[in-house]
């Protein structure tokens, strides 16, 4: 059933009336949103108001009960299981409080992993994940694995690995949690840095107040509404 | 696979007033023996293949030298015969198939209150063999042959766990030949006969090899030989049979064919003999055979009438009163099969007064009721 | 006490708790000990029921026999009966000789049917066997006409099953081979045994007659002793003076023995194949015992947090380790207990193959009732008990050494085990090995020798190459990463080869099998190539002529003289080469000596020569032979010398001049000149011979001849001969081949299962991989791949340890227990079809594992 739903093409991200429940627990009750190109947004809430659970149904990883949600103005709902890996392949970009870095891998190789998913070609994909690298200041690093790397500098692979394959939102899952105050801050930076110049929207989970600097707009979700 | 050749253990001689002219061959085939036959020995004393049976008989009382311990003994040896037109496929000396030999061991020691025996069947052949030549017996553990001094013979029984009783037998009368002409008359077929030939008493001496130790015996035995080639009557059910030995030198035998309806067939008879080995005899009318007690056996259940009174008329002497009471009570043999257990044992005999006369070995046969269905 | 209460709670509280998220694992493993176990006693089930019997058929009719009267060649003339006339008159035993043959009835065409057992008792003789008045056994209402039967020239008795199987009635005749004549026999009654086994395949007749069906007049195998008191049988003073007693008086040519002791001496002549057999089924348990520490090992490794929390609370660790033992022994238990039904159903696939295999290398046999004593039951429950506790003990003892505070801040960060990752202990094992080839072989009671040193070296190099096997795992895993430049290649070869303990264990346990499979195809591989070798060399006659329808080593009734004579007196018949052969006693155990002509063997016939005719000088004063390098090896005959066999004629000394290669049989084989031969035996009669015909003669027409002449012998040409010859091969290893399934089956088992453990403990990979897009078949290629890379890397190992255990099976443990020396061959398409089919296998689990922890996620 296709949704009837008018085209904002400036529109990343479109969330109306999403409901979704773990049994008789109403997670998300009713959530509109709409972020638009460039937007960078902080979602605050207390534990279980159901911010994860967003973010979740978001990437697709959920599914939502009721209402829906547009990315890029397509409903996620109407795609298959492939379609919506796909989606995830190609528009989104993650990044979680605990980096959720492969352990086997290089940090080059953990970059690298999204634009191999969506078959960039090598030379590119190489050229790019250099220049992010060094935009993310860890260039002497690349050929490390996540277990010889530092909290923050760990994270900055995470970031580097989410913009990578050049996606349209990036979901950060309390992306300095893990950190301590000064590699937060950097990473922080770093992500609005990186954010304005590939001109990618930016939804970012976070318990912290002073993490909401770099962003545009701050809302609560509270009891599974956003307020 | 098992043989019961045991119905013709016995068989019976009666003396019938008229001469009944036997044939030359019984209805199977096999010779029957012929009247007016003088045996000749020591070839007699062998095995006469072309007859249908024939076995040897040793029963007897011994005591130990020091007189301390007494027993009683049984070896028998049986040669059956097949069928006289059976082909002989093997002439291979180890497996024969024309004769079947059969051997019953029994000894009684009376002050212990100990009875051992034991039955074999074997074919003819590397564990039975039997020379026509000669007594010269050697079927499972019982081995016979005539030693070359006055017509000794020696006759080695063995009993379980090594046991081994070696005798010598001297004879102390002539050798008796029953029967009118030379032939016991067993029934009203004609070819119901056979040559019977007895030593009523025999001086035995020999060794006792108990539980590794030995032991010298002596002691007084009775042996009988008998040929035939006829099988026996209807309507039997079994046979009582005793030999007596009497102190005062004579010996007395004695039988009665039982009839299914309890009474004795006329062939029953009392045989004397006399110091000198002459014989008389009376039949079923002349004499009376009553049990006066009877023995339960543990073993099979079986109750043999094992004490007995038998009052007979000598044709010259009178009523004469003989008590045969047994020595051992557990003197039942039972074989392979137990229906057809029988009692055998070793018997002292009273007077009328209850004193003691002499020794006598009694047969109680039949009385599992197995026999009589074999007899017919 | 507190402590083992506390033990049971969290063994009730966590570790079952545990087993309820992860039910289909412990099933498995469950499943695995079972096999094992099953396997082991499955085994040990079968051999016993296979060689229960070792050809006293006649106990079926007579009951059981407590001593046997036999000769050194296993064969007695009845004249012998004469000399045990006297001990056979003491009423407390009964003496039973005994002839026995195999034949083969025909049926109504004059083609091969059944093969039968033709047994010949002294039918009138059993009537005094005690128990057979227990039995009841019935030969019918025949007793009374006994001289109709008795003796006779071929009535038999057969079971009224038999008769129903061979479609015949009472008074049938059945025609049959036997000694190379077409023989009938007549069929007097059934026997009722349906109060006594009465084996299907055994027919019974009087001792004459079956000598006359078997042409083999005068003879006996053996006589058997029943003791007339079978009450005191258990009495063992009784039967030491019963025995006393008969062998005061025994003939001196003749033994007497426990028939016990019989089954016990076959037994141990067969002991090398059973070993081989036990080892063989071990390796089930060898590689369940691993499986079950890797399981548990993830456990733990899954439970670190847990327990690390625990510790923090203050647990003891010494109720954590007791926590994980039970746990070892909760799976050890369950799983034994399966075991034993699992092994009486193997037993009951594998009891009539080994009863083959046995009768076509060794004695006639034939198979019990397959049984189940407590004492199965016991050892199966202890030994798959003290497997899984063994293998329970590593991690239980990893799980108490938890540390809390490093556990609790570094996440679910394990170390695994540590000393899998040193190959200092892999490479301290094949030294070892190394070490232990050069232990001399353990000499075995019936003769037969065990390569303990070959067995010890084949153990050291398995376990060294399981444990460097990770090793190679990850080098290969690095060298082959730089070349992926794929994301699915790439994570594959990354996570090898970072080389989890868990990707070690999983490669490990793989090798194990491999290692023993691909050994055992050299050996098989190996022997086929040399027998086919030996046989185009060895077998160089036009025909050969045996007698027909006996197949295998068992009861052979050879060739009857009369015919033999005729045979190769035949016109078309340029050279004849017959060969006698019977058992002969050495000092230990059994042996062969055989009857050739010698100038030919030593000049004409060819042979694979160990050592030329001549090359060796005899012995002065002994008999100059001609011996197989079996023989030479157990009697430490290779370089010459000489040694004594008990022959029917006495003990005879023979002095080899020659060695040459024999893989007929495992006792050795030695070969004196016929007339000597004859002299010594006392027989005439032959086993089988070799016709060279004359120049241009047309094989093939001559043989279809002679077969029509002669139509009780096989008659074939050299090919014909090979591919029966191969056949019985292939029998022999049929019993080793599915042991090697159940292995392999066990091993693959354990794969899925470590495989599972992998991309369970990986979960955090694949969710953060579900982040990035990666699609569901993706993640299934991964798993697929990295199963199939474990595969081929416990190929290669495998392969390199198991040419290693190819070398050692054929040069050092088949020359050591057996005495043959094979050409070793490796079977490259094997290996390479195994490798294909491991790949194969190893991606097949990648992805069900894989799917498997989808499934679960949901």
């Amino acid at each position: 059933m296709a949704s009837l739903k008018e085209n904002h093409p400036e529109h990343v991200l479109e969330i109306s009336s999403a409901c979704k429940s773990f049994g008789q627990l109403g997670v998300l009750k009713g959530v509109n949103l709409i972020i638009k190109k460039g937007e960078r947004i902080a979602l605050m809430g207390p534990s279980g108001s159901g911010k994860s659970t967003l973010l979740n149904c978001i990437s697709g990883v959920e599914n939502l009960d009721s209402g829906d949600i547009f990315l890029n103005n397509s409903s996620i709902r109407e795609l298959n299981r492939s379609g919506v890996e796909a989606l995830r392949r190609e528009s989104i970009g993650y990044i979680f409080q605990s980096f959720h870095l492969l352990p086997t891998l290089t940090a080059f190789e953990n970059i690298e992993l999204p634009a191999q998913l969506i078959d960039m070609p090598k030379d590119e994909r190489i050229e790019k994940v250099r220049k992010i690298l060094k935009l993310v200041g860890l260039s002497s690093r690349s050929q490390h694995k996540p277990d010889e790397l530092s909290g923050g500098e760990r994270q900055r692979v995470a970031i580097a690995r989410a913009l990578i394959h050049n996606p349209h939102l990036v979901l950060a899952d309390e992306p300095t949690g893990s950190l301590d105050s000064k590699s937060g801050d950097d990473v922080l930076s770093l992500l609005e840095e990186l954010s304005i110049e590939q001109g990618v929207a930016l939804l970012m989970v976070t318990h912290d107040r002073t993490s909401t600097r770099i962003c545009n707009r701050v809302i609560s979700i509270q009891d599974g509404c956003l307020v | 696979m098992r043989f019961l050749f045991f119905n013709y253990f016995f068989i019976f001689q009666i003396l019938s007033a008229e001469w009944i002219q036997p044939p030359d061959r019984s209805p199977k085939g096999y010779l029957v023996p012929s009247p007016d036959y003088t045996p000749n020995f020591p070839r007699d004393h062998g095995s006469h293949p072309k007859y249908g049976i024939e076995w040897w008989y040793w029963v007897g009382h011994l005591k130990s030298v020091n007189e301390k311990r007494n027993f009683g003994f049984q070896s028998t040896v049986f040669r059956i015969a097949g069928s006289p037109e059976g082909k002989i496929y093997n002439s291979i000396r180890s497996f024969g198939n024309q004769n079947l030999f059969l051997v019953h061991s029994a000894l009684s020691d009376l002050g212990n209150k100990k009875y051992i025996h034991h039955e074999r069947v074997y074919r003819e052949g590397w564990q039975a063999k039997a020379s026509l030549d000669n007594l010269d017996l050697s079927v499972g553990g019982i081995e016979a042959k005539l030693l070359t001094e006055k017509n000794q013979q020696q006759v080695i029984t063995r009993y379980q766990n090594g046991d081994r009783l070696e005798l010598t037998f001297s004879p102390l009368k002539p050798l008796i030949v029953f029967g009118d002409r030379g032939l016991s008359r067993k029934g009203e077929s004609p070819p119901a006969v056979s040559w019977y030939w007895s030593y009523t008493r025999l001086q035995a001496t020999g060794k006792l090899f108990q539980n590794g130790k030995e032991v010298s015996v002596k002691g007084i035995a009775w042996m009988d030989h008998e040929i035939s080639s006829s099988q026996l009557g209807d309507g039997l059910e079994g046979w009582d049979w005793t030999c007596m030995q009497l102190k005062d030198g004579t010996e007395v035998k004695a039988y009665r064919l039982r009839t299914k309806d309890g009474g004795s067939d006329p062939w029953s008879a009392v045989y004397w003999i006399d110091t000198n080995g002459k014989t008389v005899e009376v039949y079923a009318d002349q004499f009376k055979w009553e049990s006066e007690d009877q023995w339960k056996s543990p073993k099979t259940g079986l109750i043999y009438p094992n004490t007995v009174r038998i009052t007979a008329f000598h044709p010259d002497y009178g009523k004469r009163v003989y008590r045969i009471r047994p020595l051992l009570d557990s003197q039942e043999f039972t074989g392979t099969r137990s229906d057809n257990a029988y009692w055998e044992g070793a018997c002292e005999v009273l007077n009328n007064e209850g004193v003691p006369i002499g020794k006598a070995y009694l047969e109680l046969a039949g009385y599992g009721g197995g026999l009589g269905a074999r007899l017919n | 006490m507190l402590s083992f209460r506390l033990a049971i709670l969290l063994l009730f509280r966590t570790t079952f708790r545990h087993w309820r998220k992860n039910l289909g694992s412990y099933f498995l493993l469950v499943g695995i000990v079972a096999v094992g176990v099953g396997a082991f006693n499955g085994i040990r089930q079968a051999s016993r029921s296979a060689s229960a019997n070792f050809g006293l058929f006649n106990q079926a009719v007579s009951g059981q026999s407590d001593f046997l009267i036999e000769s050194s060649t296993q064969r007695l003339n009845s004249n012998i009966l004469q000399d045990l006339a006297q001990i056979s008159k003491e009423p407390d035993w009964h003496l039973l000789p005994v002839i026995e043959g195999s034949v083969t009835s025909l049926d109504s065409n004059g083609s091969p049917d059944q093969q039968l057992r033709l047994v010949g008792l002294d039918l009138l003789s059993l009537a005094n066997l005690p128990s057979l008045m227990e039995s009841k056994f019935d030969f019918g209402k025949e007793e009374p006409n006994w001289y109709e039967w008795l003796g006779s020239e071929n009535f038999v008795w057969i079971g009224s099953e038999a008769g129903r199987k061979l479609g015949i009635e009472e008074g049938d005749e059945i025609s049959f081979f036997a000694s190379g004549r077409v023989r009938e026999m007549v069929v007097r009654k059934f026997i009722d045994a349906s109060s006594v086994s009465f084996p299907d395949d055994l027919v019974i007749g009087d001792l004459p007659t079956v000598q006359n069906l078997l042409s083999r007049k005068g003879e006996l195998n053996r006589i058997e002793v029943i003791v007339d008191q079978i009450e005191m049988r258990e009495n063992l003073n009784f039967l030491q003076g019963i025995k006393d007693r008969i062998s005061k008086n025994l003939p001196k040519n003749l033994t007497l023995k426990a028939t016990q002791n019989r089954a016990a001496d076959r037994a141990s002549m067969t002991a090398a194949f059973r070993l081989n057999l036990t080892i063989l089924s071990l390796i089930a348990i060898l590689v369940g015992a691993y499986l079950i520490l890797q399981a548990l090992d993830a456990a733990v490794v899954r439970r670190r947090a847990e327990v690390a929390t625990l510790i923090s609370l203050g647990v003891n660790r010494g109720v954590l380790f007791i926590t994980f033992l039970f746990e070892s022994a909760v799976i050890g238990v369950l799983g034994s207990i399966l075991g034993i039904g699992v092994g009486w159903f193997f037993a009951f696939l594998s009891a009539q193959m080994l009863a083959d295999t046995v009768n076509a290398l060794y004695f006639a046999t034939t198979i019990e009732a397959i049984s189940l004593t407590l004492q199965d039951c016991l050892f199966g429950l202890c030994l798959g008990f003290l497997f899984t506790l063994l293998a329970g003990w590593l991690p239980a003892r990893d799980a108490m050494q938890t540390p809390p505070a490093q556990i609790l801040s570094r996440g679910d960060w394990s170390p695994g085990f540590s000393w899998l990752r040193k190959s200092r202990v892999g490479i301290v094992l094949i030294l070892s090995g190394l070490i232990f080839l050069v232990f001399p072989p353990f000499p075995l009671a019936g003769g037969g020798k065990m390569a303990i040193g070959g067995f010890l070296a084949s153990g050291c190099w398995i376990l060294g190459a399981a444990l460097l096997s990770g090793h190679v795992l990850v080098r290969l895993a690095g060298l082959i990463k730089p070349y992926c430049a794929g994301p699915i290649t790439r994570l594959v070869f990354s996570r090898l080869q970072d080389g989890s303990s868990r990707h070690r264990l999983s490669v490990a346990g793989l090798v194990v099998a491999v290692g023993m499979v691909t050994g055992m195809f050299q050996m098989v591989d190996s022997f086929r190539i040399t027998i086919e070798e030996w046989f185009d060399v060895r077998f160089q006659a036009d025909l050969y002529v045996s007698e027909r329808g006996v197949t295998g080593a068992g009861t052979i009734n050879g060739i009857d003289p009369l015919v033999m004579d005729k045979l190769v007196h035949e016109n078309m018949v340029s050279y004849a080469d017959i060969v006698y052969i019977s058992y002969a006693k050495p000092p230990e155990g059994i042996t062969i000596l055989s009857g050739v002509d010698m100038k030919a063997w030593s000049t004409q016939i060819r042979q694979l020569w160990l050592k030329k005719p001549g090359s060796l000088k005899p012995v002065e004063g002994c008999e100059p032979a001609l011996i197989s390098e079996t023989f030479a090896r157990r009697f430490d005959l290779i370089d010459g010398g000489f040694i004594e066999l008990d022959t029917m004629t006495g003990k005879k000394k023979i002095s080899p001049i020659g060695i040459f290669s024999d893989y007929g049989n495992e006792f050795g084989t030695a070969a004196v000149d016929i007339p000597i031969w004859k002299e010594w035996t006392q027989s005439e009669r032959p086993i089988n011979v070799s016709l060279y015909l004359g120049k241009g003669s047309n094989v093939n027409e001559i043989r279809d001849q002679l077969r029509l002449s002669y139509p009780g012998l096989d008659v074939r040409n050299a090919s014909e001969l090979r591919d029966v010859a191969l056949g019985i091969f292939e029998q022999t290893f049929k019993a080793t081949s599915a042991l090697n399934g159940i292995g392999l089956m066990v091993a693959f088992a354990g794969l899925l299962l470590g495989l599972f453990a992998i991309f369970d403990e990986s979960s955090r990979t694949w969710f953060t991989l579900d982040y990035l897009g990666f699609s569901r078949k993706q993640f299934l290629l991964t798993a697929g791949l990295e199963g199939a890379a474990i595969g081929m890397g416990a190929w290669i190992s495998g392969s390199l340890v198991g040419v290693a255990l190819g070398w050692l099976l054929i040069n050092v443990i088949n020359v050591q227990s057996f005495g043959w020396t094979l050409q070793w061959h490796l079977p490259w398409t094997d290996f390479v079809i195994f490798g294909l089919l491991l790949f194969a296998i190893g991606f097949l689990s990648g992805v069900l594992s894989a799917a498997l922890w989808i499934r679960k996620q949901k």
